[in-house]
């Protein structure tokens, strides 16, 4: 539901033109409501879905400007340039309304999108940059997106990659000396001996990702041996050589650049 | 808040969006404006708008905007006040 309303100021003033009438100015006061209701189309039947019936109506007088698509726009007429008119000219706000009544047929993705767009809800440029980034969420290259979202009164989360994920795979730069670190069944993922400065801050921002990206309520990732997650063995042992570590490094950048692309793009 | 030429606040997007046709409510204008936009309650959106409106009448003469010529001199068509455009959704 919503509503809508204005006020406007129209003005004649002959003071320095050449109307031919003495020097004299009127005013007028336009003013307009308009408002929208949405209602269920399951009411009628469950048949419709999500379908919605949709109605709109609109009073007001002298703002027809605001009507421009479908009409000439005219908001007020005046008596100037009749005969015999001199001093008493006179502005009057022109009356107008109208009604729509139209089904909302949820047809698809493309619809929902656009009409997320046209809601003007608060929180719909925020809804949508989160649909773009779950769009965008590729399994490895960017970490996965929480939707909010309300079932039978309770609000959960629903976790979103793009293309979908069938188990959670576990990267960390191969530019680690993994066999440094190497233990019975595990080892810390602090910056080991032999690792440059670099490769332990890009293991520290990769493992922070991580964690908020699988636990929305985990506490912020904090240096120190306590909160410092391990490596399995295996997966250690098969570290790699320094391309893989820009591989890395170009993912970080590549993923900043995009989130900054898409919040400029969509403001 | 915003402040620019953009979509008026009295443009209306709903049935745009839903039949992409001309009809009865349909709105293009775009004006130059101040926007507040406050979230007033779970649920409800207000914004209040000012906006620097074109404005016109018609006449014996012809329509008149503020930017149209009365026998070769100034129009006499003025806006006094921007339009004040205030929504709750």
């Amino acid at each position: 539901m919503g509503l809508r309303g204005l006020v406007r100021g129209p003005q004649i003033n002959t003071g320095g033109t050449n109307a031919g009438v003495p020097s004299q100015g009127v005013d007028a006061t336009s003013w307009g409501f308009a408002g929208h209701v949405c209602m269920p189309m399951r009411i009628l039947s469950d048949r419709f879905g999500p379908d919605e019936l949709v109605g709109a109506a609109y009073y007001g007088e002298g703002i027809s400007h605001y009507f421009f698509g479908s009409s000439g726009g005219i908001g007020a007429v005046s008596n100037l340039g009749l005969p015999g008119v001199q001093a008493g000219l006179a502005l009057r706000p022109i009356p107008t309304w109208g009604a729509t009544v139209a089904p909302f047929a949820f047809l698809g993705p493309d619809h929902t999108t656009r009409s997320i767009a046209a809601c003007r809800h608060s929180q719909a440029l925020m809804l949508f940059r989160r649909i773009l980034l779950t769009s965008a969420s590729i399994p490895d290259a960017f970490p996965p997106v929480l939707m909010d979202m309300g079932y039978e009164g309770r609000m959960h989360q629903k976790m979103h990659a793009d293309g979908s994920a069938a188990t959670q795979v576990f990267f960390y730069p191969s530019a680690l000396d993994a066999r440094g670190l190497a233990m019975p069944s595990a080892v810390p993922c602090s910056r080991p001996s032999g690792a440059s400065a670099t490769a332990g801050w890009m293991w520290r921002v990769q493992m922070q990702k991580s964690r908020a990206g699988h636990d929305r309520h985990a506490p912020p990732f904090q240096r120190g041996p306590r909160h410092q997650p391990h490596l399995p063995h295996r997966a250690a042992e098969q570290a790699g050589l320094l391309p893989e570590l820009y591989r890395l490094e170009f993912r970080r950048r590549a993923e900043r650049a995009l989130r900054a692309g898409l919040y400029a793009g969509a403001v | 808040m915003l402040a620019g030429f953009t979509n008026s606040l009295w443009n209306e997007g709903l049935f745009e969006t839903i039949i992409g046709a001309t009809n009865l409510n349909q709105s293009f204008v775009w004006q130059v404006q101040f926007r507040v936009t406050g979230w007033l309650a779970p649920g409800l959106t207000g914004q209040l708008s000012i906006e620097a409106s074109d404005t016109n009448h018609v006449s014996a003469d012809s329509v008149f905007t503020p930017t149209s010529r009365l026998q070769g001199g100034a129009s006499p068509t003025f806006n006094r006040m921007p339009d004040v455009l205030g929504r709750l959704t």
